[in-house]
């Protein structure tokens, strides 16, 4: 005999339907306790098993949603404070306020297409185009599109000329934007980027000198993962990035850069 | 004489606009953009209420509603809706509790409660 969560002891059948009721219904939390090493008592403990595994996923996925919420809603509500103020009379719709507001529906923007991005490499629907690629060209294109953007950066870069691998160009363009961005972010000193190979495989780095690491530095790859609560990026920069580097078989792992700040590590296969 | 309000907020955009509509409201405002700062403000400035977000820099608002509720009314301002921050933001003191995208006419009701008007 086998006991549900409100100890009704049930024969194996009526707690496969109960239980498989109660996972209709979005309630997984329904374990069956049995002392059984019968079949059945297996079958029970591979239901359990797959009960906390999809309520680990639910609770993920309500995380995720918590999280999207929250960041769509910050820069909407400066919007709408924004303009119910001009739509009073409170505030001038000066060009410096316009200038804001624009920035915040780039923000906007910004998120969605970065929430996008993330879904499609998650579920396998952004293949690489790959081809023999020259990493030196590819840093150089995406630090100077950052000096552009970011005039008072110092990102210095340091490469051999010619460091050719097999890969997806824009999406490799988009591993060193999204790093950069990510130090820019946590503070204004120095940014580095290193490049060599050795072997079959090379090693891509970027140290910042900014606010550094706390914690467990795996967390920094996940979605919405906030160090301080003072990010200014989308929070999704640097899970993207894992996505990037996982698909094209390489590693990217994060440490403390001395004296201060952070260093990011990637490394790629060349073929 | 007018009354004090603390906006305490870390988006620009959003403490500028609430401190702007505030201020043609008639009220004094001081913006902290830091849940420690904050904390110094209130004691300093002696505000007769705090417009507080809960994500924040340094200190959360949360720990800063739970700091400051005895010495002055304290709106909680958060993107959550969540029906358990609602009840956290409550349980650690604070008056009342608004969820973004507000409407800054509501905000307005908020401060004109009797302990700040």
């Amino acid at each position: 005999m086998y006991r549900d969560n409100d100890e009704v002891t049930l024969t194996p059948t009526e707690f496969d339907i109960l239980a498989a009721r109660h996972m209709a219904t979005g309630d997984y939390t329904h374990r069956v306790e049995t002392s059984s090493v019968d079949e059945v008592g297996q079958l029970a403990a591979a239901f359990n098993s797959m009960a906390e595994a999809v309520a680990d996923a639910d609770r993920q996925q309500r995380d995720l949603i918590g999280n999207v919420s929250h960041e769509l809603r910050t820069p909407i509500a400066g919007l709408r404070a924004t303009l119910e103020n001009i739509i009073d009379g409170v505030t001038e719709p000066t060009s410096e306020v316009l200038t804001t507001m624009a920035g915040s529906v780039g923000r906007l923007e910004h998120l969605v297409s970065d929430l996008l991005d993330l879904s499609r490499l998650e579920a396998g629907m952004a293949p690489l185009t790959t081809a023999v690629v020259n990493l030196r060209e590819i840093a150089d294109d995406a630090v100077d599109e950052c000096q552009a953007a970011n005039p008072t950066a110092r990102i210095t870069i340091a490469a051999p000329d010619a460091i050719l691998l097999t890969a997806d160009p824009g999406r490799l363009h988009q591993v060193l934007s999204n790093l950069l961005a990510n130090a820019i972010a946590h503070g204004d000193g120095p940014i580095a980027v290193t490049a060599s190979a050795s072997g079959t495989q090379l090693t891509l780095t970027i140290a910042d000198h900014g606010r550094g690491l706390d914690g467990d530095t795996d967390r920094w790859f996940e979605r919405f993962y906030r160090a301080d609560n003072s990010s200014t990026g989308t929070g999704l920069g640097l899970a993207i990035v894992r996505w990037i580097v996982d698909l094209h078989g390489g590693t990217v792992r994060a440490e403390t850069n001395q004296p201060t700040g952070a260093r990011f590590i990637v490394t790629l296969p060349t073929t | 004489m007018a009354v004090h309000i603390l906006v305490v907020e870390d988006d620009e955009t959003i403490a500028g606009a609430i401190a702007d509509r505030l201020r043609s409201e008639g009220f004094d405002v001081t913006i902290a953009t830091d849940g420690l700062v904050a904390l110094d403000l209130v004691d300093h400035l002696k505000p007769g209420l705090v417009v507080l977000d809960v994500m924040l820099p340094g200190l959360d608002g949360v720990e800063v509603c739970r700091r400051i509720h005895t010495k002055v009314p304290v709106v909680m301002l958060t993107a959550r809706d969540d029906e358990t921050d609602m009840l956290v933001g409550l349980a650690v003191g604070a008056d009342d509790y608004i969820t973004k995208p507000f409407s800054m006419r509501e905000l307005v009701a908020h401060s004109r409660r009797p302990s700040t008007s």
